[in-house]
């Protein structure tokens, strides 16, 4: 009895069958809405007029989010990874999705335990990775963590070289401009803030070089560096076309006639055939 | 009698057969009609200019809109010479819910609800921009905006993910820039949504005049940016790659059309 429950809760908990066919539509429109309640409560004259609201809100959340946690903690060794029932329980308590669930509640719980004022607004911050429990539930954002995935090695080397220019072009202009202008660029690291919003193009025009030397390095820096920086996004976006491709490729599948054992062309598997592949 | 006349009204308003000589001067007619009517406009919300000529700008909006009025007019009366409006009554009210008619009735119906009821019409006039949707029909005439289509559709799962992993990392860096310089600046990071224009600005490489000023801002600011830059550019990348891809496919269908025809020549 308890065993059918637990397999019914577990095929309800599970994103992307049919037991789940209320649960995932609810459980994602409620972490958009929790996040949305988290920006929109910063606001002042929001805050006033709907305070109650806001908290009753988060409330409600909180109780969604803790029975869902347990549910999930007790379900879980119906997946034959987690099958033994104290280890396999510890083990999902640290996989990436368990621990973004607690993160999700704990915010709520931990001023319970700990009631020290000072973090209290950066607890209330804290509720924003809720939005992070959309990965179970969000195709773009798995697509995404492909994307890196796969050209983790170009990023690394990009951001790297990046790293490099960065550090070399600041300290030049540093010393350029530390004797002028001695405020602006009071140490290699305000210069790189400089670096970082020059070569990204966004050019605040907080910190500017102002000597002639300095202008010549900045000028030689921007025109070499601002090609490294774009690089990011068109490796990015290369992972995205790359990894899509895969994916249809995939789904093609051969067809070989029954009854002579000859090929006779692809066809696109469905949705629950490649998950009993998998 | 009536139903050829009517057919050539249809032919005239509708036909994009390049031969017809009275259909092209009446499609020309309307399309430089709307071109003025956009400038107008434009030129209208120009004080100065609208002070000096304001009984010019209203004569030509009223007959504008006649003109339009009677097109449309026209347009339903004979569109049941189409097959596909073919039913008297039925078809006509599917012919008027097109998008196309629906946004004539748009910008037609609110001048002639102002002889009604008297009020201020400058915003209602001004809903002569919409015209310019009628350019779209141009589309049969050049290729270039059913290749952006193309594109856009060929890619719109790419897009898609590009624009949600947007979201993402924008609410994400609005809430840490807030939490890390909400108290430094209070004038300019008042609230999250306020940050998020920050976001906007910053990761369009916009940029405006206000930006983190402590320590840990910086720091974060700086990595937020750099990752942030490559996310807002995602779409552009993807964008420009459909492009080329589409372009090279054309030009492959181009190319063997053009051998299969050598091969069939003598």
């Amino acid at each position: 009895m308890t065993e059918s429950l637990k397999k019914r809760i577990f095929g309800i908990l599970e994103p992307g069958d049919e037991d789940s066919k209320y649960f995932d539509p609810f459980i994602t429109i409620l972490i958009v809405l929790n996040v949305a309640a988290v920006v929109l409560e910063t606001v002042d004259w929001l805050n006033a007029s709907y305070g109650r609201l806001f908290r009753a809100f988060d409330l409600f959340s909180v109780a969604v989010f803790t029975v869902e946690y347990i549910l999930r903690l007790w379900s879980c060794t119906e997946n034959p990874r987690f099958r033994a029932s104290v280890s396999g329980r510890l083990h999902y308590l640290i996989t990436p999705m368990a621990i973004i669930d607690l993160i999700a509640i704990l915010p709520f719980y931990l001023p319970l335990i700990l009631p020290d004022f000072r973090f209290i607004r950066a607890i209330r911050l804290f509720r924003l990775f809720r939005i992070l429990k959309l990965a179970r539930y969000s195709d773009a954002l798995k697509t995404f963590a492909d994307v890196l995935n796969l050209k983790k090695e170009e990023l690394g080397v990009t951001f790297f070289a990046t790293l490099i220019l960065l550090v070399v072009a600041s300290s030049m202009v540093y010393e350029a401009e530390n004797a002028v202008q001695p405020e602006a660029f009071a140490n290699i690291p305000d210069a790189m803030w400089w670096g970082v919003v020059t070569l990204t193009t966004v050019g605040y025009g907080d910190i500017y070089p102002k000597t002639a030397i300095g202008k010549f390095i900045g000028s030689f820096v921007v025109i070499s560096g601002i090609g490294l920086f774009a690089l990011p996004a068109g490796i990015l976006a290369s992972g995205f076309n790359e990894v899509l491709e895969r994916r249809k490729e995939k789904k093609r599948k051969k067809m070989i006639c029954p009854h002579c054992h000859r090929y006779i062309g692809d066809y696109v598997m469905m949705k629950d055939e490649e998950d009993e592949r998998k | 009698m009536a139903d050829s006349t009517k057919t050539r009204i249809y032919e005239i308003l509708e036909s994009d057969n390049p031969n017809d000589k009275t259909a092209e001067a009446v499609n020309l007619f309307m399309l430089a009609l709307v071109v003025l009517n956009v400038a107008a406009v434009v030129l209208e919300t120009v004080e100065s200019i609208y002070a000096a000529h304001r009984e010019l700008f209203h004569l030509f909006s009223d007959i504008s809109v006649v003109i339009f009025s009677i097109e449309y007019i026209l347009r339903l009366w004979s569109c049941d010479v189409d097959p596909k409006y073919r039913r008297p009554l039925m078809g006509r009210i599917r012919f008027a819910l097109t998008p196309l008619s629906l946004i004539d009735l748009m910008v037609i119906l609110p001048v002639y609800a102002t002889l009604v009821f008297p009020t201020d019409h400058i915003l209602l006039r001004s809903l002569r921009v919409l015209w310019t949707v009628r350019l779209l029909k141009l589309s049969r005439y050049s290729n270039s905006l059913q290749t952006i289509m193309d594109v856009v559709s060929a890619q719109k799962r790419e897009l898609f993910m590009s624009f949600s992993a947007i979201g993402f990392f924008m609410v994400l860096s609005s809430t840490l820039i807030y939490f890390l310089e909400h108290d430094a600046q209070p004038q300019h990071f008042p609230n999250i949504p306020a940050t998020m224009w920050w976001a906007v600005l910053t990761m369009t490489t916009v940029g405006d005049n206000f930006y983190p000023v402590t320590p840990m801002g910086k720091v974060v600011g700086a990595l937020i940016i750099i990752l942030g830059v490559a996310t807002f550019a995602l779409p552009t990348s993807i964008l420009t790659s459909g492009f080329v891809e589409e372009l090279e496919k054309r030009r492959e269908e181009r190319e063997s059309a053009e051998r299969e025809e050598t091969e069939d020549g003598p």
